[in-house]
């Protein structure tokens, strides 16, 4: 079945599967032997003597030897040592002096494969021991000098409750160990780094599965069932190891082909074949060797792996971290139990415990996961990894509190259960919010605010400023530099992750910074995406503020012109009038045109129907000062809501003043009469009177009329509004007529005046 | 303003040659004329004081807005709560300041500009007293922006004081077409009634906007605890 070609979850799925099957499988062959529950086992204390100690009715007491109950005549209440050991030697059938050997945990220890045979001979008369209902056992009294017989009712089964905490933690760190396998089988199926840790899990964990049926026994197992438990333990040892020495071969340097690597795993199958076949003296295919010769290796590929990473931080960051945690976890498993028996010693510690820290070689690796990517894995596999863990984690806790309870005396039950409300619940509810929540979005409003303060500092160096206290409060990095010669164009991950580079963008040089979120994590995409995202935003700020001045800047220079041209101009006529009359208009002409600036300096929108009124009313006051009548009625223009750009109400303000100022000065007394209308989207404005003089003759006569007036730059200005005015004279009545398009004005403002 | 009658005129200018300008007109066309003259808000306030404390009454307050201690819409707002004998009129360059219309809702009852002529502030000055307060299409634009930004007042609030704060539509149309620059003849034309009676309109309109402003000031001082 090749798992590569089903989908990740599928995957996964089907390798939970597996290990719940060895697991279950595991549980399912310990419970089914039949047991004693006297604690006698390899788990079992050590009497002064050397005998293991059974605990009979409360008691502890050392157990001298066994015999089968009803096989020929029992032996006596009570005997001597000696007594025992002739009828053991009499009746090897019926009768068994215990041993020290009976009750190791690992036969592979064994110093020869006659001392393996007996054990499993004997194990085999032990196992026949537990087929009986009841099994005899000789134990010491207390003065130790005599010893007594009694019957201990055979169980057919082994209560799981009964099972000790040796065979849980080999179980656990079984599990803990495929748990890590199946996913990076399930995230890297192809991946060669991926599948070599894998197997050494695999192989570990298979090692930890059948020591955990076998160095737990109750007693003792059938020879065949332990020799295959022994074999399989063997085989998943040697497993581990050889995968381990790939592991290292390939990752992460490739140092070696894995297909040269061949002699090791068949060095190691010779090895095994030939302990198992007992064909060569054990003294060189003993199974310690093998487990010591694949640590070394482990250690040789570590080294050179240490020599190979040596300009390349970020694998040297991953080597050690992984090499010295597959160093420690297994390097410390043969120190405490290997070592000592190839010396001739007793292990330092039980197996089943030697395996935490081999399980915590995954712990390891779930941890390098989040801070190296190992495996080139990502946040979301640890994340999915984690997600598990904790699930996984919480449901066995909740069921351990849940069995706690029901075996709680009923009066601590409601404590108990308060506890749990007030603690536990809490603190789980604590655990899903902390590990289980997706690290906090930059606010929206906080980028903007973030981003349009950086494009509105007035200076270069404080806009640098504000850029890089914008990227180390969203990434708290350990260390931020500038690069003033960064060689990205775009924002990159450096070192795996480790730290990040910046590009140079038009506000800031350069950066690079070093460990994130004060060196608790690594860069990852989400950070390169988010410093994107503020350029962008930056940038779309700086180009809006550049926009938004030049519009400022265009504005005021027309407003400057303005003052210069039109202010100026009619304050230096008014400082030079002669009449006093005379100066009196200029001086109020410029006072509008200040007024008009000002407006227009405010940035009041002026609408068209506004802007006539405005220029009605102003009209009037002015005609009424002179001794005229002004008659403008409601028209179109009145009715119209477009908004009218400065350049236009401007010069068609200075336009219409003009040609009323030239009324007023050269008009007959008497009635002014203005009209103001739309054709389509022109503005057609007119104001005629009677004239008080002729126009000179020899002059065209809308040109006579206009210069006649001194007005000859209202041309000009018509003009700059894509606009024109003629004046007719006819009848001794003078008209000016202005025709101004508003379209044309809205869409390019007319620049300049 | 007749010219015969005693009256007691406060003139607030900062600007001296105006001030003077403006006294120097109340005195050569009001004989019996008395001019109270103050160049700062300061000034103008003690001049209060003194009269208030004499029981002298000022008939006519002429007011500048900007001072250089301060705005003379707190002066407006003094006199028209404290002397409602007093008419304040604000004297101003431009009838489409941006603070006319405050000044005019702290209780101002109407405007003139300093840019005239002598003949035509006097002219100014006897259409306010005659009741025919001037309103630019600026300011009238500005009073129905201020009346639309209200809401209707509660269907259960007094109906005298609803229909103070409420303008008409007659008063509506009359503030629209004020708006578009005609006067009150103009208008008196368009809906067919008589000059005075459109005066009567604009100085109820006048009123009404003293009143909503000086509610809504009370109201917002009662929400701030003040009163």
């Amino acid at each position: 079945m090749t798992t590569g070609k089903l989908s990740p979850f599928s995957r996964l799925a089907l390798f939970l599967t597996l290990i719940a099957v060895a697991v279950f499988a595991t549980i399912a062959v310990a419970v089914s032997r039949p047991s004693l529950l006297i604690g006698l086992g390899p788990q079992s204390r050590e009497a002064p003597d050397g005998s293991r100690m059974a605990v009979l009715e409360g008691r502890a007491v050392p157990v001298a030897g066994l015999f089968r109950p009803g096989a020929g005549e029992p032996p006596p209440a009570v005997l001597s040592r000696a007594e025992l050991a002739d009828l053991a030697r009499q009746r090897p059938a019926d009768v068994l002096l215990a041993e020290e050997t009976d009750f190791v945990e690992e036969p592979d220890m064994l110093g020869s494969y006659a001392i393996f045979n007996r054990f499993m001979q004997r194990q085999g008369w032990l196992a026949g021991l537990l087929s009986g209902e009841h099994a005899g056992l000789v134990v010491a009294e207390a003065d130790a000098a005599s010893l007594t017989t009694m019957h201990v009712p055979v169980r057919p089964s082994r209560p799981v409750a009964t099972l000790p905490s040796g065979f849980w933690i080999q179980l656990g760190s079984a599990i803990c160990m495929l748990a890590v396998a199946a996913f990076l089988m399930t995230l890297r199926p192809r991946d060669g780094p991926s599948a070599a840790f894998a197997v050494s899990g695999a192989g570990a964990a298979g090692a930890a599965l059948t020591a955990a049926i076998y160095s737990t026994r109750d007693l003792a197992l059938e020879p065949r069932l332990f020799e295959t438990l022994s074999a399989l333990n063997q085989f998943c040892t040697f497993l581990f190891g050889v995968a381990a020495i790939h592991l290292f071969a390939m990752y992460p340097v490739r140092l070696a082909r894995p297909r040269s690597l061949w002699p090791v795993g068949a060095l190691s199958l010779v090895l095994f074949v030939l302990f198992r076949t007992q064909a060569v003296p054990i003294e060189f295919v003993s199974p310690h060797i093998g487990v010591l010769g694949l640590l070394i290796g482990i250690l040789v590929f570590v080294a050179l792996q240490y020599r190979a990473t040596r300009a390349d931080p970020a694998n040297r960051a991953i080597m050690l971290w992984i090499g010295m945690s597959v160093v420690l976890g297994a390097g410390s498993f043969v120190l405490l139990i290997t070592v000592p028996l190839l010396l001739g010693q007793e292990a330092a510690t039980s197996q089943g415990a030697a395996f935490i820290p081999l399980a915590a070689i995954y712990a390891a690796i779930a941890v390098g996961l989040l801070r190296y990517r190992l495996f080139d894995l990502g946040r979301w596999a640890y994340r999915l990894m984690l997600y598990t863990v904790i699930i996984v984690g919480v449901l066995v806790l909740d069921l351990g509190i849940a069995l706690a309870l029901s075996l709680s005396p009923a009066n601590s039950l409601g404590i108990a259960v308060l506890a749990i409300g007030l603690l536990y619940l809490a603190c789980r509810e604590y655990v899903f919010d902390r590990l289980l929540s997706e690290r906090r979005r930059p606010e929206l409003a906080g980028l903007y605010r973030e981003t349009v303060g950086i494009a509105f500092q007035p200076s270069a160096e404080g806009k640098e400023r504000s850029w890089i206290e914008t990227v180390e409060n969203h990434f708290n990095p350990l260390h931020c530099e500038i690069d003033p010669a960064p060689s990205v164009t775009r924002p990159q991950l450096l070192e795996d992750g480790i730290g990040m580079a910046i590009p140079a963008y038009d506000w800031s040089r350069g950066l690079k910074l070093r460990l994130a979120g004060g060196g608790k994590r690594l860069f990852d995409m989400r950070d390169i995406a988010l410093v994107e995202q503020l350029a962008d935003l930056v940038h779309s700020a700086e180009t809006d503020r550049a926009s938004y001045e030049r519009g400022v800047s265009e504005e005021r220079r027309r407003i400057a012109m303005d003052l210069h041209d039109d202010v100026a101009a009619t304050l230096l006529s008014g400082l030079h009038a002669r009449e006093e009359g005379q100066r009196r208009e200029t001086i109020t002409d410029a006072l509008a045109d200040i007024r008009q600036i000002a407006s227009g300096l405010a940035g009041r929108e002026l609408l068209l129907s506004q802007f006539i009124g405005h220029l009605r009313h102003a009209s009037r006051n002015r005609a009424e000062l002179h001794g005229f009548t002004l008659q403008w009625p409601l028209g179109g223009a009145d009715e119209c809501d477009v908004a009218l750009p400065y350049a236009f109400h401007r010069n068609f303000s200075a336009l219409h003043r003009e040609a009323l100022s030239n009324a007023l000065k050269h008009g007959e007394p008497g009635l002014i009469e203005i009209e103001t209308r739309l054709e389509g989207d022109t503005v057609v404005h007119s104001l005629g009177n009677r004239l008080a003089a002729p126009v000179p003759a020899g002059a065209d006569e809308g040109e006579r009329g206009l210069r006649h007036h001194g007005t000859g730059n209202m041309k000009t200005r018509a003009a700059r509004l894509h606009g024109g005015i003629e004046a007719v004279e006819a009848d001794g009545r003078f008209t000016v007529t202005l025709r101004l398009p508003l379209r044309a004005n809205e869409a390019e403002p007319a620049d300049g005046l | 303003m007749d010219s015969s009658c005693a009256r007691t005129v406060l003139v607030v200018e900062d600007n001296r040659e105006t001030r003077l300008w403006i006294c120097d007109t109340l005195r050569r066309h009001f004989d019996t004329c008395k001019v109270l003259a103050a160049d700062s808000l300061l000034a103008a306030e003690r001049i209060l004081d003194e009269c208030e404390e004499r029981g002298l009454v000022i008939d006519l307050a002429l007011i500048d807005i900007g001072l250089p201690d301060g705005n003379g819409i707190a002066l407006i707002r003094r006199l028209s709560l404290r002397c409602p004998a007093t008419l304040p009129v604000v004297v101003t360059i431009f009838d489409d300041d941006a603070t006319l219309f405050d000044a005019l809702a702290a209780g101002a009852r109407g405007y003139v500009l300093k840019g005239v002529q002598s003949k035509s502030l006097i002219e100014q000055l006897r259409r306010i007293e005659r009741g025919e307060p001037p309103i630019s299409p600026q300011i009238a634009h500005r009073i129905l922006a201020y009346f639309r930004s209200k809401p209707a007042p509660p269907s259960a609030a007094p109906p005298a004081l609803a229909e103070s704060e409420q303008l008409t539509q007659r008063e509506v149309e009359i503030l629209g077409f004020l708006g578009k620059g005609l006067t009150a003849t103009d208008i008196g034309g368009v809906l067919g009634i008589t000059r005075n009676t459109c005066s009567t309109h604009i100085k109820s309109i006048y009123r009404k906007l003293g009143i909503s402003n000086r509610a809504e000031a009370a109201l917002e001082a009662s929400r701030r605890g003040l009163i």
